[in-house]
């Protein structure tokens, strides 16, 4: 039983970096990321705080809409038992999501009012969310069956056993790479993107969300998120999860900087993908303990 | 296998667009000096700049407008590679900022041949009102950039020079009204115009957004005597 426990068990990693820009410009980082895992089942939310001007809170924004979607897919995580429901269950956790998010917004604006006297909050006053604006992308894995939710740019990717990368959701015909779609619109849901994934089925051995600071700069503008899922399979393989946990906030620190905007990534992996590292003799200089698997964890520098 | 996840990264290119009259009223008072001594003083900025955004690769191209357009500098190149050679205005030269902004225009489809850049930043300088012996007037010229996508996303500024420059024209070519329209009424004046139009348009260009942040920075105050906008 506990081999099988350990089999069917997901292990959750994630970071974010702040951007280069906002650096230079004295803004805060806009992108968060919240992850939880009890071992057996994971959920994972990364989103994407809007830079412009009009979305002054976004960094907020960002915050509230991981928030609001690690607590809707914790409560529904443990009904993802058929393939044949789990679509109707994630549409409608993403429709809570939203509404969620709504009702915290407006929350933080009754405790931080809008200044009238400054023209963005004057704008503000008309369209109270838009100063939060964020995209969002979510996932949640419950045995062998991965839902995957997206409103807006960034990255979600299902890696197999063997190296082959999938995107997990549909293209939204609406991005064109300078715009996006976002939580604050008037009707958010039209631009919801989902899917369910039998993991067992598809052979997927993982599933990574990035926010797009991660690709935009890459020189293989088609292919990097191949290339990134085959090399998180190598890697989970050849030295473990820890040593990927270890090594993501700086390969997240180069696109920050090149790219300029704040970038993250959540890695959703089978427990068992770097079993075969563990085997491999320790290093007689190594001294640092494996870091433990903490519950909400919220990776934020 | 790299261990540097998700493959080479590469700088994005910030495209950088002077669009300059050099129309025959550029002759007078000494314009067309003052416009030279410009661009050369603002090069070593543009360069402090492109220092100072690690995330962009800075391109610099430049357009010349009278009768017709006349690129300067038609392939993008990086401002530490520029020589600036002195411009001159053309005798009784018209105004064709129609037919030079559908020139430039073409050259902004270009853009989408290639990889992934930022909005390019494009700064128009003028002394008059836009003339169409060419056929293409202003507007039809300034909807042709917007039309394009690059030029509609484009952090476009706009500088007169001299009380005859067409404020009008040059605050449709910009649209943000929160962004400044300012008239250089004397050599010193331009120079630091153009300098603070550049710092301030490479910033905001260079944002990872479209329209990040806004352009917030405040202009410098007029210096000196109006001398361009009182001679007779």
């Amino acid at each position: 039983m506990s081999n099988e426990q350990h089999q069917r068990g997901w292990t959750v990693l994630s970071a974010s970096r702040i951007g280069s820009v906002h650096v230079r410009d004295d803004l805060p980082l806009q992108d968060a990321v919240l992850t939880w895992s009890d071992g057996a089942q994971a959920v994972a939310a990364v989103a994407d705080g809007h830079g412009h001007k009009a979305h002054f809170r976004s960094d907020i924004g960002s915050g509230l809409a991981a928030v609001s979607a690690v607590e809707e897919l914790r409560r529904v995580v443990g009904e993802l038992t058929d393939p044949e429901t789990a679509g109707d269950i994630v549409i409608a956790a993403a429709t809570a999501i939203v509404d969620n998010w709504a009702t915290k917004v407006r929350h933080h604006i009754e405790a931080h009012p809008f200044d009238g006297s400054d023209e963005r909050h004057a704008a503000a006053l008309q369209d109270p969310l838009r100063p939060y604006g964020t995209t969002l992308l979510a996932a949640a894995v419950s045995g062998d069956l991965l839902v995957v939710l997206q409103i807006g740019d960034g990255d979600a990717v299902l890696v197999t056993d063997q190296g082959e990368a999938l995107r997990a959701v549909p293209d939204d015909p609406d991005l064109d790479g300078l715009h996006t779609s976002s939580l604050c619109e008037p009707e958010p849901l039209r631009a919801l993107r989902t899917a369910v994934i039998d993991t067992r089925v598809e052979d997927v051995a993982l599933a990574f969300l990035c926010t797009d600071g991660f690709g935009t700069s890459r020189v293989d503008a088609e292919g990097w998120w191949r290339q990134t899922g085959e090399q998180l399979v190598e890697f989970g393989r050849s030295r473990g999860l820890d040593w990927i946990r270890d090594q993501l906030p700086a390969w997240l620190e180069e696109p920050a900087q090149i790219g300029g905007d704040d970038t993250s990534m959540v890695i959703i992996a089978r427990s068992n993908l770097g079993a075969g590292a563990g085997e491999r003799p320790v290093d007689p200089g190594q001294t640092s303990l494996p870091q433990p698997e903490l519950a909400n964890t919220l990776d934020r520098p | 296998m790299s261990d540097r996840l998700g493959g080479a990264l590469a700088r994005k290119p910030l495209h950088f667009i002077f669009v300059l009259d050099v129309s025959g009223s550029m002759m007078r008072g000494g314009r067309i000096q003052a416009l030279n001594n410009a661009i050369s003083e603002v090069l070593p900025h543009l360069k402090d700049e492109a220092r100072a955004n690690p995330h962009a690769e800075m391109l610099i191209r430049v357009l010349a407008f009278a009768n017709e357009p006349r690129w300067v500098i038609e392939e993008p190149t990086p401002v530490d590679q520029i020589h600036w050679e002195r411009l001159e205005a053309v005798p009784r030269g018209f105004t064709e900022l129609g037919s030079a902004l559908v020139t430039l225009t073409d050259a902004l489809a270009t853009l989408d041949e290639g990889t992934s850049a930022y909005p390019p930043a494009i700064i128009l300088v003028s002394d008059g009102r836009p003339t169409q012996s060419s056929g293409t007037t202003f507007a039809e010229g300034l909807q042709a950039l917007l039309n394009n996508r690059w030029g509609a996303t484009a952090v476009r500024l706009a500088l007169g020079v001299g009380r005859d420059a067409d404020m009008h024209s040059l605050r449709r070519f910009i649209g943000d009204e929160d962004v400044p329209l300012l008239r250089a009424d004397n050599p010193e004046q331009l120079v630091e115009y153009i300098v603070w139009a550049s710092k301030a348009a490479s910033k905001v260009a260079s944002r990872p957004v479209v329209g990040g942040g806004g352009l917030t920075a405040v202009p410098p105050s007029p210096i000196g005597d109006p001398i361009w906008s009182t001679l007779g």
